[in-house]
């Protein structure tokens, strides 16, 4: 596109030529499961935290983690998802570039608020100012998403060759 | 008083996204393998501010509403492209920024219910 050259200045020469970073590519397989892995964290320790007796005297006793286990598990399972897509996100990040990856991540918010209106048990409502959001923070995604690859952008001082694969 | 610490929440975290660019660079350059990877200098520095701005977050969700707070930390988006364009020289393109913009003005529709 003409238009893409005059506006990315250098680096967009090559663009067009040598790669486009397919949408199926590894990289964004990575980002991909680092957002899923993040959605279930984030719902996870929600449900956890909020089922977790309030702390005091009573939790020096083993009967209190006993009977909080559930919420216990579903904390830890939380912490433990959160740790999984910290490495997926540095797998992504050795192949798509920062700022094309990192408003990727908004697509947790999205998947947060689809779960949490539709899983009765976190009594979330449907408005439609948030609707409006979703649809927002999905264009930008796309927008993102479908614009000229440029990690093989030879004006960025870290550009990494591609992996083959 | 809690709006600086959300500046200082959305800094950290900037910071840490940058970090970890660096550690994954670094992984991928110098072909550090296991154990090595975790002893990365930018993997350990990524962790500790990522985790300083946890514990200033969770301190803050403790005064400020969570559907006015979460929105704030969206203008991390613009940070990152900001930070990413002048230390790893990453053009973004119009359509990358107006993507950015789309997010950020969508999270905070997010937070607001009418």
């Amino acid at each position: 596109m003409a238009g893409d050259n005059a506006d990315c200045g250098r680096g967009c020469h090559v663009r067009g030529a040598l790669v486009s970073v397919s949408f199926f590519s590894r990289g964004y397989f990575y980002v991909g499961m680092s957002i899923i892995l993040v959605t279930l964290a984030q719902l996870s320790m929600k449900w956890g935290m909020s089922h977790l007796p309030a702390l005091d005297l009573r939790a020096l006793s083993l009967v209190f983690w006993i009977d909080a286990k559930i919420a216990c598990l579903f904390v830890f399972g939380g912490v433990c998802a959160y740790l999984l897509s910290m490495l997926c996100w540095l797998q992504a990040l050795t192949i798509v570039p920062l700022n094309r990856a990192y408003p990727l991540l908004s697509m947790s918010y999205v998947l947060v608020y689809m779960a949490s209106i539709s899983l009765p048990w976190f009594h979330e409502f449907f408005s439609l100012s948030q609707c409006i959001g979703v649809v927002l923070i999905t264009a930008g995604v796309v927008a993102i998403v479908s614009s000229p690859a440029q990690h093989l952008d030879p004006a960025s001082k870290n550009a990494m060759p591609r992996t083959p694969g | 008083m809690s709006i600086f610490f959300i500046v200082i929440v959305c800094f950290l975290t900037c910071i840490g996204q940058l970090f970890q660019k660096k550690a994954a660079l670094d992984w991928h350059q110098k072909k550090e393998s296991g154990l090595d990877k975790f002893r990365n200098k930018w993997f350990l520095f990524a962790l500790f501010t990522l985790g300083l701005g946890l514990v200033i977050w969770l301190n803050v969700l403790r005064w400020v509403p969570l559907n006015i707070a979460y929105p704030m930390l969206s203008l991390n988006f613009v940070f990152v492209a900001l930070a990413s364009h002048f230390w790893f020289g990453e053009r973004a393109c119009w359509r990358e920024w107006l993507g950015i913009m789309l997010i950020v003005v969508g999270v905070v529709m997010l937070g607001v219910r009418l």
